[in-house]
């Protein structure tokens, strides 16, 4: 009985690729062959490891962005529309908040550009390290100190997205075989 | 109790709208054609249905739950917590849109869930 390709838990295998991932685009760039012999994937290697770089690093920028402008803004202690007022109206000229808006929505087109040509199960895996990119961006810029413990469940989050992305894309399709 | 209740809004109600965004768009249909005044045309026509609105009032609500987060919690605690939107996701997507999720989907969600309660301990 022929069994539909099932991506494996295969931790070792998850992390190769995810190393690929980050290295390739430096390798391509520094050793692709010019002229013809580029072949037609790795022209859309080049093109897509730098968007995935991109991504995964405007995404996290953005929150970080939202999160330095919001500390700014000072603590949202009650939900009562009286103190919202004025907090909102500090959010909205707040520089930061807006930065981090231009950053998401940069992400989101990013992303959207990517999945025009590359397999959603390809890209999410990827966006995985946007988990691990956020605590090294928070730690650099915001100098958030971050905890042994928190790095470890910030790996954790990132191997199960990763396997979450490992899985076909496509549920709502009945496999050919029970 | 307060970072709870905003927490539960980031993650229901993000994943929620996204939800209602996703399927306005089954209703929209396929997108072949990617010419701007084609995707325009498509923007403008998921515009007209309610659940893209329901939609956007849901991820509006999550994303002021995230400002709101963000004001008195570190960016490197409140994003990780929000990966708790894959579960989410994959429990909406199985009761609402009729969705089947692999085991190895449910595997994943599982570690993803560890992790979130690996960071939670860490709020100090």
């Amino acid at each position: 009985m022929r069994r539909v390709a099932v991506p494996r838990a295969g931790i070792a295998r998850e992390f190769s690729n995810l190393s690929a991932t980050l290295i390739l685009p430096f390798l391509l760039f520094w050793t692709a062959p010019q002229g013809n012999q580029v072949t037609h994937t790795r022209r859309l290697q080049l093109k897509t490891m730098p968007l995935i770089l991109i991504s995964i690093i405007l995404g996290p920028l953005g929150n970080v962005f939202l999160g330095k402008g919001m500390k700014g803004v000072g603590s949202v202690t009650s939900a009562r529309m009286i103190d919202l007022l004025p907090i909102a109206s500090r959010v909205l000229r707040s520089e930061y908040i807006w930065l981090g808006i231009v950053c998401l929505m940069g992400f989101f087109v990013t992303h959207m550009l990517l999945l025009t040509w590359a397999d959603y199960s390809y890209v999410q895996p990827a966006t995985s390290l946007s988990y691990l990119s956020i605590a090294i961006l928070s730690y650099l810029l915001l100098g958030e100190m971050i905890s042994p413990l928190r790095w470890l469940g910030v790996a954790v989050i990132c191997v199960g997205v990763l396997i979450v992305g490992r899985t076909s894309p496509s549920t709502s399709e009945a496999p050919e075989h029970a | 109790m307060r970072e709870a209740v905003l927490f539960f809004f980031i993650v229901v109600a993000g994943t929620a709208g996204e939800l209602a965004v996703s399927r306005a768009m089954k209703g929209v249909g396929e997108v072949r054609d990617f010419r701007p005044k084609s995707v325009l045309r498509f923007v403008l026509q998921s515009f007209r249905l309610p659940w893209m609105w329901v939609g956007i009032a849901l991820m509006s609500l999550a994303f002021f739950s995230l400002l709101a987060i963000l004001s008195f919690r570190q960016v490197s605690f409140v994003v990780p917590i929000s990966a708790l939107s894959y579960a989410a996701g994959a429990f909406g997507a199985k009761l609402f849109l009729g969705e089947r999720i692999s085991r190895n989907r449910w595997i994943g969600i599982a570690i993803v869930c560890l992790g979130v309660t690996i960071v939670w301990w860490t709020r100090g």
